[in-house]
Parts: C-alpha cells; sequence; structure tokens
C-alpha cells in the first residue's frame, strides 16, 4: 500500500506541473502565471480535455532564476537550434525524464507587441488564484486569459483545430452577454499592443478597432509569421537573405540549409550520428525548405504589394531579461 | 528517501495533507508530490491507499478512517487496523501529511483512545 516512485499520466502531469511551477514561483517571490490549459477550463472559455503540456507565463526579468531553479529539479531545456525567426523566440520548453509532459516557459506571447516586460506587468495586474490539486495557482482573470487563447488559436490560422478552438472561444465569450469584458478585451488589447493579430478576433466579437490603434509594422510582421511558421523556419530564413549583403548571402544560405554536426547531435538528445544519418536528417530538412519556399515567397510579396512596410527576421532575444 | 523521525501514531490522531504538498486523484489512484523538495518524485497511491489519502480530511480521527476503511471494503476491522496506521505513519515520515492543529512536528505527544503502534 505504501506509496511507489509512478508513471504519471498526461493529465496527472500536466495538472502536477502547474502546481509544481506556480508553487517554485512563489517560494523563491517570482511573479508567474499559468496560461492556457486548465486556466481556460477553469474559466468556462473551453471544455477540460486533454493537455500536453504545462504553459507558464514568468516575469521576463526573472526567467533565467526560474529555469535554474527547475534545472536544479531535473527539469532540462530542450535543445532548440538557433535560428531566423520573424518573430523573436518566446518560450523555453523543459523536459524531465520523469515526466511526459513538457513545460513551456514564456516570457513573452507572439501577437502583444508591447515591449515584454509591459506584457507582463499587465496581465500580472490581472492575477488571481485557482485552487489546483490541493495547492493553488495563479492565473489571468478570464479577459487576459482569453486574449492570451486568442492569441494562440491566431498564430494558426490555417489549422481546423484552432480555427474550431477560436469559433468556440468567440461563441463563449459572447454567450457571456457582458460588453464590460469584452470591452476590457478590447482595451487588453490595445495595451498590450495586439489589436493588429486580434483585429478580426475583436471584430467578430462586435467590437470595432480604432484606425489609431493599427500599427502597419506589426500588421506586416504577424501576416508573415502566421503564414509561414507552421512550414517551418523557411520563410525567415529567406527574410534573413534578402536582409544581408550579397557577400553574406551564401554563408547564411550554407548555415540555414546545414546545420552542423553538433546541432544535430544536440536536437537528438546528444546521440551521435552516423554520416548516413546526418545526410539523410540535412536531405529532409532541404526537401522540407523547397517545398515550403514557394509560399513563403509569396507571402513576402504580398506583403510587399500590399504596401505593406518591410518584414525583417528576428535574432533570438531571449535571456534578455 | 526523505524520511522524518516521527511518534506513534495514535487513534485519536486527526490528519490532513501536508500544506506543500500536490495530489492528483482519478477513480484508480491518488498521485502525490511533495512541493517543498528539490529531489521529490510523483508517488501513486493506490487501492486501499488511495481511499486512505482521500479519507484525510482533517475531521475523522485514525480510528473512523479505520472504520470507514472496513465498512468500504467490506473487511474486518482488526484486519486493517495495523495496515492503516502503519500506512499513516509512513506517510508522515516522508513528510505527506501533518496532525490536525499540531504546528512543527512532534509539537506535542497527545494522549488517544487505544494503543500506540
Amino acid at each position: 500500500m505504501t506509496g511507489s516512485p509512478v508513471e504519471l499520466g498526461m493529465r496527472e502531469a500536466v495538472t502536477l506541473a502547474h502546481v509544481l511551477t506556480s508553487s517554485v514561483a512563489r517560494q523563491n517571490d517570482i511573479r508567474l502565471l499559468s496560461i492556457k490549459g486548465p486556466t481556460l477550463a477553469a474559466h468556462g472559455l473551453r471544455d477540460d480535455r486533454y493537455y500536453a503540456d504545462a504553459d507558464v507565463f514568468v516575469d521576463p526579468s526573472r526567467l533565467n532564476d526560474f529555469v535554474a531553479l527547475l534545472n536544479a529539479r531535473g527539469w532540462v531545456e530542450r535543445f532548440e537550434r538557433p535560428t531566423a525567426r520573424i518573430l523573436a523566440d518566446h518560450s523555453v520548453t523543459l523536459v524531465h525524464p520523469l515526466w511526459p509532459c513538457d513545460i513551456d516557459v514564456h516570457w513573452y506571447f507572439p501577437g502583444y507587441f508591447a515591449a515584454p516586460q509591459d506584457v507582463f506587468d499587465m496581465l500580472w495586474s490581472r492575477r488571481m488564484s485557482m485552487p489546483l490539486a490541493g495547492a493553488s495557482i495563479v492565473m489571468p482573470d478570464l479577459t487576459a486569459s482569453a486574449s492570451i487563447a486568442a492569441l494562440h488559436y491566431l498564430r494558426h490560422p490555417h489549422s481546423s483545430r484552432h480555427q474550431e478552438e477560436m469559433a468556440e472561444l468567440t461563441r463563449r465569450l459572447i454567450a457571456l452577454g457582458d460588453q464590460r469584458i469584452l470591452d476590457d478585451l478590447l482595451r487588453l488589447a490595445e495595451r498590450g499592443g495586439a489589436p493588429d493579430a486580434q483585429a478580426d478576433f475583436l471584430m467578430s466579437l462586435g467590437l470595432s478597432v480604432p484606425d489609431l490603434s493599427f500599427d502597419p509594422v506589426h500588421r506586416a510582421q504577424w501576416f508573415a509569421y502566421v503564414e509561414t511558421h507552421d512550414d517551418g523556419s523557411t520563410g525567415a530564413w529567406l527574410l534573413e537573405l534578402g536582409g544581408v549583403g550579397w557577400r553574406a548571402k551564401l554563408p547564411e544560405l550554407w548555415r540555414a540549409l546545414f546545420p552542423s554536426s553538433a546541432e544535430l547531435r544536440a536536437a537528438h538528445g546528444g546521440v551521435e550520428m552516423s554520416l548516413g544519418e546526418r545526410t539523410r536528417t540535412r536531405l529532409s530538412r532541404i526537401r522540407k525548405g523547397v517545398r515550403a519556399a514557394p509560399h513563403a515567397v509569396m507571402v513576402l510579396f504580398s506583403i510587399r504589394r500590399a504596401g505593406m512596410p518591410p518584414v525583417a527576421a528576428s535574432r533570438d532575444t531571449r535571456r534578455g531579461g | 528517501m526523505y524520511m522524518k523521525a516521527v511518534r506513534p501514531v495514535s487513534y485519536a490522531d486527526t490528519w490532513i495533507h501536508a500544506p506543500d504538498v500536490a495530489w492528483t486523484s482519478d477513480e484508480s489512484r491518488v498521485v502525490v508530490l511533495d512541493l517543498g523538495r528539490e529531489d521529490a518524485v510523483p508517488l501513486a497511491l493506490e487501492g486501499s491507499g488511495s481511499a486512505i489519502w482521500l479519507a484525510l480530511d482533517g475531521v475523522m480521527d485514525t480510528a473512523a478512517i479505520i472504520d470507514s476503511l472496513s465498512t468500504k471494503f467490506d473487511v474486518p476491522r482488526s484486519e486493517i487496523d495495523f495496515v492503516v496506521v502503519t500506512f499513516l505513519r509512513d506517510l508522515r515520515r516522508r513528510g505527506l501529511i501533518s496532525l490536525q492543529g499540531v504546528h512543527g512536528d512532534e509539537a506535542s505527544h497527545r494522549g488517544g483512545r487505544g494503543a500506540r503502534l
């Protein structure tokens, strides 16, 4: 009958991971919000269902401290190859050999174009506590949770699952019948610099976004991002190549197409790959890039045709705090 | 394995889940995580272990928990008495449960009905 170490189910793991992260943050005076997953269900913004990871939003200025604390508990960063991006990297993914779920530690959320620290402070000012698993977590209030969820769904406009989730979120917000919540969503979008990303969502709620709230650079960045990032980094690499001088293009192209052996090894959990495996991986990467390139080029041309400002590739800016 | 010295369990003891412990349950088991320790791993409590954990409501004392389990599993009290007490002591040694109303470990050595085990 004595308890024994256990193989966690996904639901158990995600629930406990939210409580664990909240507890570690609280014990170390780090501000942290649980987002998405069970917090949306708690607000009635979606059904309680299967979750694959635990998402948290940490005070950007304490990101390194928080990750180090989880490192001390056996959670390690999943390797991610440094790459060109249209919008800067936004989270660290942590994995643990005994836990089936990841913990995604966000320090900013794509679609909020205000400064990451300002966005976090804004969301933190709307925090509330929720009992979970015999303990408690801190999460954004209903409006802020809806705003984050909308940005998450809007990042994948061509995914039928995310389209359905977006429709469900919109339906549930309207069903609340509370205009104050909808007006609050608009204010939050404006303060967080999200009107360009959320324009269609806000309009579907019957809200009219003032023209002054839009920013053509943000709109172009968001459009380029959502239209290309599901196909990998091809769009971002093309932007990066377009932004460097002729002499730098070839080395940059080489870097885009041929990850180093060290990068490949790190991406495969530190396991050495044979020459054949490395070659197959590189060829597969090139095939994927070639397949994605025509669409990415079309997107980048359409931005130019629409008279939007040029979009620049972003380098990883994480750990800035 | 972290274990602390604890005094014997009394039938009059009333138990609560320790404040730094998170737990989640479904029909088949309870999974417990000690949030206060860096090296803590989740523990599974199944069957009667799960039933005992869920009975720790800060109201029922040890004797009442034994009575409750005796009824729930339809077994004589005498057959589960020792098992329940041993299990509670083990949970307490692991720091997963505390005595209701007692702040700090072994703050008091309260009297109780029946034998100390």
